[in-house]
């Protein structure tokens, strides 16, 4: 039944799941009306027991599969879809915080109309908005002015039918825009001009024996950050069965930097340069691709890259040539190696041309087809967004534009990047706006329709060939909004123009597509179709230059990073989002700009000094971060941050810009959290393999104690975090507070180190100045044998359980936060002050667990209330737990499975076989507080 | 019955002699009130079970260990729960209540037994002593029931160096 | 030979203490009740909004109350801790400090009692600590410290009660049976019918040793207790078996200053130059200057011990108390309580009112700085370097702190008024021993300072 604990794996559990699902959407509409629990259930819900629902993730363009677990007909909760092959179960931060817009207060609800320009717009009737829409179409039809679409990629059915319904009203295809300002288009441009494809590669990072990444964070941002985390780890974890190297080359130590085995950086700009140097190597000391070139091409390689010789290259990249050819050395020996990039922090203004040179680099080494590969081009992604869009203002301003239907984008968020746009507005008669929030333009437009969530929509979405999920409701609309494509619809129909428009509804038209299989698996997952690539005759005849900086000579390179934290399409993220600090500075809620402590000081600034960044008469105001991971000359400032800076015709995708000038303001502010040591002081949190066999006594400490072990009649529940796959990516602190109700506490109280996360990524900033080394540590409860924070308690608010649990009865704390005082792990909150939760987001706590009250202490509890319902359920089942039955919240979503949680006694499971691993150790061992918590040390990396 | 005979003194060791001086005369029954407790208190010896005290003292402080132990043992029993890997009954933990209770039940006896034992010390002491002795004058008191005119009458004289000697 | 002077002047003088009441009484009491006021309000905003109002963040949990509660049971301590020393070393200077000296004690476990309870985040279930039967028979965590507070705070303040009021009952008597109206009344029926009977003076004399040879300990054991708060956690700075003794003697210095202060302010409002003499000043004086002593010793081995400390975060954190950013609180509880007492080895000094003052505030003042940097610098220098922080008091904090003292003052100032601060019995006795040399064990003031600190022990032997 669908409310099933895995009987046999959580996989299998999530059909039956699903299966339910279907079910409960087989009575569709009606059921869906009701926002408040059914006064008479449908059969497969029962009040107590979660429904799952298996849907796609649409916070960003990746399409990762999800599954929503429902309780009393509210989503709760958003884990991955195990079965999808984009996420496999994982979901990335902002997937788990999706549900924070679910129930956001600020969501559109009612559709409002502004009658004539300049009147102010007021809520109206939908049939009032739909009339409307339809006149305005009607409008624009008569008077034979365009209608154009701009819309935010939607690789599936809805943009299928937003292609047909513009063909329906006889428009021409290239007046739907598809709006998607962080897409690396020079890859597209640049593989359409060395294959003659214009698609977007994908990557086998897995397979790869050497990856070296030109600037790509592509654990950040650049396409499907869940997937790669899952392959880096995945690339990790084959350390033991020979090399494996990752190599980074950018100017930042970013998340995706620290996660390499080495961190290289070269002059902003030249980043060209090496990749050509590394070519010439590839070609000279046979690269497994280069027996297969015509000799034609050959030669003309040869010819182009006879100039990238070693001393060369590192008198004008400033990076040394022994490294150079050692990474050349590398790539060719490693079988099949893979060169990823360009990446945003180095894609400035020869992003095309650079992407060029690592694709004929990965050609040469043998990298495509078999790390790479390319497949057929998808029609939706044909065009650009930048260029269609200057396509659209063209249009403007050679005659005015009929309506604008514009679907979940908005170029404003961009700051002065798509200005143009502005006056575009001018020239339409109608500005109608399907969205989730009143934000820039919905304020501009003149008839606001409020979309579903993508929670409670139909779509299909296929971010790639062969993977097509299907995003089905996973409940019913919480406000009055309509789905767009109905909307659409009606108006169609209304102006009786429905060639080739669905009869039915939307979410008829696509379930009738759709298997009850297709359901459970939440989506139909074919082979992905191989498209064989051929270098082009001459792939090197374009100009090689490096990208030059204007701007002052004395300024420094603005490098604009990607943020896991932040929406690409330049929403504000929600509070959840702003609150949990970023992994690499550890700052929350404000914004930054980052500069090395050598440039700083030089500059007479330091953590927490407002300074002006001026590029180009745009100016923006920033606290500085100092960060040892960065090149002296650049400043780096969060994609989310920068738009003040972004010019005319910039594309926002580009992330190196030009010089800026820094001034210092003279303000200070405090960047959450104020306090805290970047440096481990010795104290042996996050440790390497070799840190771990230099220590004393090594792993393990032997202790005396008065008393006997514990007795753990049935299971001893223990957590293994290896911090060898884990990046940092914080996916699970988001898991961890969306499961257990954690408020959010706000810029205030996290400044002062009041946040009330369970589970933190402590970050340690280790190894010398030119080597920085970024270390991020899981910390949450260690679920202590000897708990130093139970005996304290006078009231027995926490104790120890027979499970091997170190339990908090809420009800019970008095509040001394002695616990807190005496927890060397630090890992017990307190409740500060009433945590309220208003409308409608109450509707999506967890009502498995308590919403804790002012005053008590709180925290981790490896999710009891998930251990409980397993238990139950096998016990109703009449079945013994197996291993992998119970995971807490933030084991289910690590892209990294960096976690692995289950019985320590069970002398079979994983999480007891890697506690006995030579990598594993306790934190704080020598304190003799028996953790239920067992860490792995980082596998040696050697930071030449 | 008559009156005793009630004689003033300002100086402890007047009423001292004076005290002294009437047992050497076999007038053992005096009895006296004073301000302070001068050297003179002790004269009169007066006849009372003082060595109890200590004794009900440790009964009390035995009865407040015994409390605390029960306490303890059956809290900890009541709800057996593990904390911090110690045993439920932790006695070295447990000894400082058990002290605690221990010292708290001696005080509380000695006090209780302080007031009751006061309230027999001063039976068949006469009002207007305590109040000669509440306005700083020590107090002798000699019975005169069944004495003779004369022996009074020599009473009388020993109690010579008094401020007064009523009636 | 001046007795009788004596023994009528101090009839008169506490009559007079009691009876007449200048404006100036009123005044500092109004300003001492107002302070009281401004703490209530305090706290009854922080149960309305929450302990958010205070400074307190991770890992800082306990701060500013949690001083003041270490602050004021330390200061209960030299009041009837000394006192009954000196009643066994069988000191006539006992009669005349002893009294407002328990009083003090008992009025600073009144003040440090609120405290636990104050820093409860649910303030309004404190009665959760206490042992009392219920059907779901749920007790409090007996291997607690904070419970074992509760049990030596209760024990320790009861006895401490009772032993004054004990002390009280001959001289409620006697005012009773002299004062008219509402005062006669309300002391005769305190004085439970005591008559200075020969009977229960002797009565007295036997009671008195067992009381003060309960009180010695318990006292000791609650100071001890109060430092196992800290002690029994693993929290560097803190897990230290140095603790009880260092708490004790800490109290014991912190109690006299604070002593010598309130009997000046006494001496001084109520002009007892006759019962309260320079001689009382020095004994104290050299009390303070030993506890001093014994501090500096603490401070050196505790440093000592921690800087060749095996733990890595024990050692960094004394480090950095001494050098780091709390540098200036760790060097002002030097100054303070090692260096100013060193004053007090000149006679000169010890004799002054005026400096002797001024070192006794400034050791007051020290001693509660000492418990600040114990509590806060431990709390934010831990074993988690990511988790570091920092502390400052909120206003909210500083209200309450300055509420306690306003409300320890205003009790005191209450209880001078309501009850003579000299035990008028006790005075009369010993001056009646100083004056007439056969009298049992005569001994001049002096010489009866001299032996205290050192031959209590025999003298109880």
């Amino acid at each position: 039944m669908s409310v099933d604990i895995p009987p046999v794996s959580r996989r299998r559990f999530l059909v039956g799941a699903a299966a339910g699902s279907t079910v409960l959407l087989g009575c569709g509409e009606t059921v869906a009306r009701h926002v408040i629990p059914w006064v008479a259930p449908p059969p497969d819900a029962i009040p107590g027991l979660s429904l799952f629902y298996r849907t796609v993730c649409r916070e960003c363009s990746a399409g990762c599969g999800m599954t929503a677990r429902s309780r009393e007909g509210h989503v709760v909760k958003l884990e991955g879809n195990p079965e999808h092959p984009i996420g496999r179960g994982a979901l990335c931060v902002r997937g788990q915080a999706a549900i924070e817009g679910l129930y956001d207060p600020k969501r559109l609800g009612v559709p409002s109309l502004r009658e004539h320009a300049g009147a102010a717009s007021k809520e109206v009737s939908w049939d009032a908005a739909e009339g409307a829409f339809a006149d305005a179409l009607r409008k624009a039809l008569a008077a034979s002015r365009p209608v154009f679409v701009l819309s935010r990629p939607e690789p599936g059915a809805v943009g299928t039918l937003l292609d047909t319904w513009l063909a329906a009203l006889g428009q021409a295809p290239g007046q739907r825009v598809t709006f998607d300002p962080l897409e690396p288009a020079f890859i597209r441009a640049a593989a359409s001009a060395t294959f003659g494809v214009a698609t977007q590669p994908s990557y086998d990072i897995a397979a790869a024996h050497m990856v070296l990444s030109i600037g790509a964070d592509f654990l950040e941002d650049w396409g499907s950050p869940v997937e790669h985390a899952r392959a880096l780890s995945e690339l990790r974890a084959k350390a033991s069965e020979g090399e494996r190297r990752f190599v980074y080359v950018g100017p930042r130590l970013s998340l995706t930097a620290a996660a390499a085995d080495e961190w290289l950086s070269v002059r902003p700009g030249t980043e060209i340069e090496l990749v050509l140097a590394l070519a010439r190597i590839a070609l000279t000391s046979g690269g497994a691709g280069v027996s297969a070139l015509p000799a034609a091409t050959v030669a003309k390689l040869t010819q182009a890259l006879a100039h990238y010789e070693l001393a060369g290259v590192e008198q004008r990249t400033g990076l040394a040539a022994s490294t150079i050819k050692r990474l050349g050395e590398q790539l060719v020996r490693a079988r099949p190696s893979l060169v990823l990039g360009p990446g945003r922090v180095v894609a400035g203004q020869n992003a095309v041309s650079l992407a060029r040179a690592i694709q004929v680099l990965n050609v040469l080494t043998g990298a495509v087809g078999q790390t790479v590969h390319w497949s057929e081009p998808a029609e939706q992604d044909a065009q650009p967004s930048v260029q269609s869009l200057d396509h659209l203002i063209e249009t403007a301003r050679a005659g005015r534009i009929g309506v604008l239907v514009v679907h979940h984008a908005d170029p404003l968020r961009f700051g002065a990047a798509f200005e143009g746009f502005t006056e575009l507005l001018e020239h339409v008669d109608f500005v109608a706006v399907f969205a989730n929030h009143a934000e820039e333009l919905a304020q501009r437009a003149n008839l606001v329709l409020p979309d579903h969530h993508f929670l409670e929509s139909w779509s299909t979405v296929s971010p790639r060939p062969g993977v097509q999920g299907i995003q089905q409701p996973t409940m019913s609309p919480l406000l009055p909004t309509r789905a767009a494509a109905d909307v659409l619809l009606d108006a169609a129909r209304t102006l009786e123009r429905t060639d080739g428009l669905p009869t039915g509804s939307f979410a008829e038209k696509i379930r009738d597509n759709l298997t009850p299989a297709d359901l459970q698996r939440g989506g139909i997952f074919d082979a992905r179709p191989v498209h064989v690539v051929a270098l082009v005759d001459d792939p090197l005849k374009f100009a090689l230059d490096s990208a030059s900086l204007d701007g002052p000579e004395s300024g420094l390179a603005l490098v604009v990073t990607p943020s896991l934290r932040h929406p690409e399409d330049g929403r504000s993220p929600g509070s959840l989002l702003s609150e949990i600090s970023d992994p690499v500075t550890g700052i929350s809620w404000s914004g930054w700009v980052e500069l090395h402590p050598a440039t700083a000081a030089s500059l007479g600034v330091a953590t927490g000094d407002v300074v002006r960044l001026v590029l180009a008469g745009r100016q923006l105001e920033l606290p500085v971060h100092e960060h040892a991971g960065l090149r002296r000359d650049i400043a780096a400032v969060g994609a989310p941050f920068a738009t003040g800076l972004l010019g005319r015709g910039v594309d926002p995708a580009l992330g190196l810009l030009s010089r800026v000038a820094i001034h210092k303001l003279g303000r200070h502010v405090a960047l959450a959290p104020g306090h805290g040591s970047d440096r481990q002081e010795g104290r042996g949190l996050a440790l390497t393999e070799a840190e771990l066999e230099k220590q004393e006594g090594g792993r393990e400490h032997t202790h005396l104690s008065m008393y006997a072990e514990h007795e753990h009649p049935t299971h001893r529940w223990g957590l293994v975090v290896d911090l060898d796959r884990c990046n940092g990516c914080v996916a699970c602190v988001a898991a961890c507070q969306v499961e257990n109700n954690s408020p959010i506490v706000g810029p205030k109280e996290a400044a002062i180190g009041r946040t009330m996360n369970w589970m933190r990524i402590e970050r340690f900033v280790e190894g010398s100045a030119e080597h920085p080394d970024l270390r991020f540590v899981p910390m949450m409860c260690q679920q202590c044998d000897n708990a130093p924070c139970e005996g304290v308690c006078p009231v027995y608010a926490t104790y120890h359980t027979a499970e091997g649990l170190n339990a908090q009865i809420y009800n019970r704390c008095v509040g001394t936060r002695y616990c807190e005082n005496n927890c060397p792990y630090q890992a017990r909150r307190f409740n500060w002050y009433d945590n309220p939760h208003p409308a409608p987001t109450n509707l999506g706590l967890n009502p498995d667990v308590s919403v804790r009250e002012r005053g008590v202490t709180e925290k981790c509890t490896f999710c009891v209330q998930r251990i409980r319902e397993v238990k139950e359920q096998a016990k109703l089942d009449g079945r013994q737990l197996r291993d992998g039955d119970v995971t807490p919240a933030c084991v289910q979503t690590c892209p990294a499975s960096a976690l692995v949680f289950g019985d320590l006694q069970d002398a079979g499971s994983r999480v007891a076989k890697l506690a006995d691993d030579k990598r594993a150790y306790h934190v704080l061992g020598h304190l003799n507080t028996k953790p239920g918590v067992t860490y792995l040390a980082r596998r040696r990396r050697e930071t030449t | 019955m008559p009156e005793p005979l009630m004689a003033l003194y300002d100086d402890p060791d007047a009423a001292a002699n004076a005290v002294r001086k009437l047992h050497a005369r076999g007038v053992a029954d005096v009895r006296l009130t004073s301000p302070a407790a001068y050297p003179v208190v002790e004269e009169t010896g007066h006849p009372l079970g003082l060595h109890k005290l200590g004794w009900l003292a440790l009964c009390g402080g035995l009865l407040g260990l015994a409390t605390a132990i029960g306490l303890v043992s059956y809290g900890s029993l009541a709800e057996p729960l593990i904390v911090g890997g110690k045993p439920v009954l932790a006695w070295p933990a447990f000894s400082v209540v058990m002290f605690e209770l221990t010292m708290l039940g001696a005080g509380l006896t000695n006090f209780v037994a302080v007031i009751f034992l006061s309230a027999l010390a001063r039976r068949g002491v006469a009002k207007r002593a305590r109040l000669a002795a509440a306005h700083g004058h020590i107090a002798l008191l000699v019975p005169l029931s069944q004495r003779s005119a004369d022996e009074v009458a020599q009473i009388r004289v020993l109690l010579g160096d008094a401020l007064e000697v009523s009636p | 030979m001046t007795s009788p002077s004596l023994a009528a002047t101090i009839d008169r003088d506490m009559e007079a203490s009691i009876t007449r009441t200048t404006w100036r009484f009123w005044l500092a009491l109004f300003v001492a009740a107002g302070f009281a006021a401004l703490g209530g309000w305090a706290w009854s905003q922080i149960l309305q909004v929450g302990f958010g109002l205070t400074g307190l963040d991770t890992p800082v949990m306990w701060g500013t109350l949690i001083t003041n509660f270490v602050f004021f049971i330390g200061v209960s301590h030299a009041g009837t801790l000394v006192s009954a020393i000196l009643f066994f070393a069988r000191s006539p200077i006992r009669a005349g400090i002893g009294r407002s000296a328990e009083a003090m004690t008992v009025i600073a476990i009144m003040t440090a009692g609120l405290f636990p309870v104050i820093h409860l985040g649910r303030a309004w279930l404190c009665f959760w600590l206490l042992p009392y039967p219920n059907e779901r028979q749920i007790w409090p965590n007996f291997h607690s410290p904070l419970v074992w507070d509760v049990f030596a705070i209760t024990s320790y303040v009861t006895i401490s009660a009772l032993f004054l009021y004990m002390g009280l009952l001959p001289d409620l008597a006697s005012l009773g049976r002299r004062l008219r109206g509402v005062r006669g009344w309300l002391y005769r029926s305190l004085s439970l019918g005591f008559s200075g009977t020969d009977g229960e003076w002797s009565l007295y004399e036997k009671a008195y040793p067992i009381f003060a040879g309960v009180v010695i300990p318990l006292a000791v054991s609650v100071h001890s207790v109060v430092s196992w708060d800290f002690a029994m956690s693993i929290t560097p700075g803190w897990h230290s078996t140095i603790f009880a003794p260092y708490f004790v003697a800490g109290a014991i210095f912190s109690g006299v200053a604070l002593a010598i202060i309130l009997l000046a302010i006494l001496r001084r409002a109520y002009n007892l130059h006759a019962y309260i003499r320079e001689s009382h000043f020095d004994i104290l004086a050299r009390l303070m200057l030993a506890m001093s002593l014994i501090m500096t010793l603490v401070y050196v081995t505790e440093v000592f011990l921690s800087v060749f400390h095996g733990e890595r975060a024990e050692r960094d954190l004394y480090v950095w108390r001494m050098v780091g950013s709390q540098a200036p609180i760790f060097w002002s509880v030097i100054f303070c309580n090692s260096i100013a007492p060193l004053l007090c080895f000149s006679r000169r000094v010890r004799v002054d009112l005026r400096l002797l003052l001024v070192v006794a505030f400034l050791v007051s003042l020290g001693m509660w700085i000492e418990r600040y940097m114990i509590v806060v610098t431990s709390l934010s220098h831990g074993y988690d370097p990511a988790q570091w922080g920092s502390y400052t008091p909120s206003r909210y904090e500083l209200m309450i702190t300055a509420g306690a003292f306003g409300w320890f003052t205003m009790l005191f100032m209450i209880f001078v008024k309501v009850f003579p601060s000299i035990s008028i019995s006790e005075t009369k006795q010993a001056e009646h021993a100083q004056s007439s040399p056969d009298a049992g064990h005569a001994q001049s003031a002096e010489h009866a300072a001299i032996a205290i600190p050192t031959t209590a022990g025999e003298s109880h032997a």
